[in-house]
């Protein structure tokens, strides 16, 4: 899809500016249609059927009720009955199970997220402040709302990556976002009391001031905006220390605008990754004799009296073969599934053959995309090729960061905890980005113009399966 | 060039007054609502006490179906002195917390055709048959009425699997009160379960019909993008 280009110089591309306002014409119904769609998810899913939605929402409201920031051990048994006995009203819990609302420190809600920063809960807090005093359920749907105005902006950060991206592709301009828009489980995720969602925002934002950095050089705006996207998401969720190493990309290729050789980059990459490698790891030995890689005692020093990291226990995992067993496999199962077709808890699910269709879709789009690479190659102005590097280095780094979550493994021989998609719902543009790109790249040069029709079908009978999955879920079976 | 102009401006008008069209008649067919009654026809079989003497009656039943608006008894008095009696009904979950679904109060005089019926904002039952919460308990609080006196209640030869029934505690499994039910059915909840979406819900969201416009709403958005992609395509120098 990408147009083929003569010159591979820096030369900035046809940069889109502010006077040609007919550029922001697809807003006019891009927002409401985000607004829109937002608010079927934010309506159609009841209260609490969210990842943490009880706990996550009673961090923001006790921010908007306390006079300080709470700590790990604030809470407020009233606020915590009252949860509870809408949480059971709303057929969240078993048929027959019923919340304890007489203990005195009130009913568990699920896990503490006070161990968060509390950014995005401040920001939570201004709608729950608005509307103290009213039903719990009231409250929630006003915090829904501050994440529902998030997702929309999230979509025209996306639309406007996609203009910087792509000058010259109006097409492409319009379906990346409209792809992004459509997928059921970002939605659901982007409509929930949950601080994801101001670091998915975020992460969005972050990648429109990349690649307007990579486009034009280091420029004031975009550095700011950069800059910004990454400390608010820094200071939102641990999860967002992968965007990291995106900005910092983004700065090297603002900076070095000129072709850098493929050797130079691999074995620079390669000298500082053994260097690392070297001065922080040695060889050591498991319990049953295996060789594994363990940290040498400095670090191990570095990390006891400041990290607290548990760094040689995550290595020794991470590189004990004995241990992993069929983890990975099931970290790909988990991941992938709850990255696409399943939503709320996790425990709303399309269904296998959605599954397995996502995955043949994403494995075309594979091929598509090494495809359109090859025909491609050295034809793209060198910005738009490291756009396109970029959001590959993207999704590998949140591929790594699932992995890295994963460790390390429990000893005791308890089931590891799996992470699910959500956790690299930050890299969902870039994914969705290279999907679009893959499957332009795989379809013959005729078929190319309803190639992003096509696409978007299936991305709307994804959606419109997802409702039907989720109202049969929520409704026709819990309805009393 | 102001007949052209003319002519776009009548047309974008038509097109909104399609659309708002289009809104308000969905609107208005997701209002439409139709009553069901089930009820048994009188039977031979059907047995008639007086309440006189008695504490309470208690009858558990399963819905049958979302929608329970209203359910009625089949009592007539006793004397003309009846008429003027009233029993306090409570609608209940059989196997819930102790909550009142419904608390109303019938007059013995007030019947129709025999029977005497509550009326209730919709109960949306549930059709998941391992949910305990999709019985009822129907409890009738009598007055102190003279043993062998007072207004006849009818009562129906067990059928079997719709509850049981209680009087002053004691299990009665041969009978049931012969209950009567109705079912308020949204016509558009054969498509779409927006009874069910708007049940228990605050404000605006507690309006089917508010899911139903905002379906439509989307639906139109998503023509809009269609349409817009196809205008992109147009312009796209690389399109067809």
């Amino acid at each position: 899809m990408l147009r083929v280009k003569l010159s591979t110089t820096t030369a900035p591309a046809p940069a889109i500016t502010g006077q040609d306002r007919a550029v922001y014409h697809p807003l006019r119904w891009l927002i409401p249609l985000a607004l829109l769609h937002g608010l079927l998810y934010l309506t159609i899913v009841p209260p609490w059927q969210h990842y943490d939605e009880p706990t996550q929402f009673e961090y923001a409201w006790l921010i908007a009720n306390l006079s300080h920031l709470p700590s790990r051990s604030d809470s407020d048994p009233a606020l915590r009955r009252e949860v509870a006995d809408s949480m059971y009203r709303f057929r969240f819990y078993d048929p027959g199970q019923i919340p304890d609302l007489m203990k005195p420190e009130g009913p568990t809600l699920g896990e503490n997220q006070r161990v968060h920063p509390p950014l995005y809960y401040i920001l939570a807090a201004l709608p729950l402040r608005l509307s103290s005093g009213l039903a719990i359920e009231q409250q929630l749907y006003a915090a829904r709302g501050l994440s529902l105005c998030l997702y929309a902006l999230t979509i025209v950060a996306a639309w406007r990556v996609a203009s910087v991206v792509v000058p010259d592709e109006p097409t492409m301009q319009l379906a990346v976002p409209l792809l992004l828009l459509l997928t059921p489980t970002f939605a659901d995720l982007m409509t929930a009391v949950n601080n994801d969602v101001l670091v998915n925002f975020c992460a969005v934002a972050l990648l429109l001031g990349c690649a307007l950095l990579i486009r034009d050089g280091l420029r004031p705006a975009p550095l700011v905006l950069a800059s910004l996207a990454l400390g608010t998401a820094l200071g939102t969720k641990r999860t967002a220390v992968i965007l990291i190493v995106i900005y910092l990309l983004a700065l090297l290729w603002a900076w070095l605008r000129t072709p850098m050789r493929p050797w130079v980059v691999a074995g620079a990459m390669l000298g500082v990754a053994l260097a690392l490698a070297m001065s922080g790891l040695e060889l050591g030995r498991a319990d049953d004799g295996t060789t594994l890689l363990t940290i040498r005692p400095w670090l191990k020093q570095f990390d006891v009296s400041y990290l607290r990291l548990n760094l040689d226990a995550w290595v020794r995992s991470a590189t004990s073969t004995a241990q992993a067993g069929d983890i990975y496999e099931r970290l790909l199962v988990v991941g992938f599934t709850s990255f696409w077709v399943r939503f709320g808890w996790g425990h709303v699910m399309i269904g296998t053959w959605a599954e397995v269709s996502m995955a043949v879709i994403c494995a075309l789009c594979g091929v598509g995309l090494i495809i359109q690479g090859w025909r491609g190659r050295s034809q793209l102005p060198l910005w738009q090729e490291r756009c396109i590097w970029l959001f590959l280095i993207a999704i590998t780094l949140g591929a790594l960061s699932m992995v890295g979550r994963l460790h390390p493994l429990p000893t005791n021989g308890t089931s590891p905890y799996i992470p699910t998609g959500r956790y690299i719902f930050t890299m969902m543009l870039p994914m969705i980005w290279l999907i679009a790109l893959g499957w332009q790249g795989l379809l013959p040069a005729r078929w190319k113009p309803a190639g992003p029709f096509l696409l978007l079908g299936i991305w709307l009978g994804l959606d419109l399966i997802s409702w039907g999955v989720a109202l049969s879920n929520y409704y026709y079976r819990f309805t009393l | 060039m102001t007949d052209v102009s003319a002519a776009h401006a009548t047309r974008t008008y038509i097109r909104w007054a399609l659309a708002l069209l289009g809104a308000l008649l969905l609107i208005a067919l997701s209002q439409i609502t139709t009553l069901e009654q089930e009820q048994a026809d009188p039977s031979l079989n059907d047995l008639e006490i007086t309440l006189g003497g008695i504490r309470s009656i208690e009858q558990t039943f399963t819905t049958t179906r979302p929608g329970l608006v209203g359910l009625g008894v089949r009592i007539r008095p006793g004397d003309s002195g009846d008429a003027a009696i009233s029993i306090p009904v409570h609608l209940r979950y059989a196997d819930g917390p102790p909550i009142d679904l419904v608390s109303a109060t019938i007059v013995v005089g007030s019947a129709e055709d025999g029977v005497v019926s509550i009326r209730f904002p919709p109960l949306i039952a549930s059709r998941d048959p391992y949910l305990i919460t999709g019985t009822l308990r129907l409890s009738l609080d009598i007055p102190a009425i003279s043993p062998n006196t007072g207004p006849k209640i009818t009562l129906r030869k067990n059928s079997g699997a719709q509850g049981g029934m209680s009087i002053d505690g004691t299990q009665q499994p041969d009978v049931d009160l012969a209950i009567t039910t109705l079912y308020q059915i949204r016509w558009a909840d054969r498509i779409w379960p927006i009874s069910a979406m708007a049940a228990g819900k605050p404000g605006l969201l507690g309006q089917p019909a508010f899911y139903v416009l905002l379906a439509y709403l989307y639906m139109l958005l998503i023509v809009e993008g269609a349409l817009a992609l196809r205008r992109a395509q147009t312009a796209d120098p690389g399109g067809p």
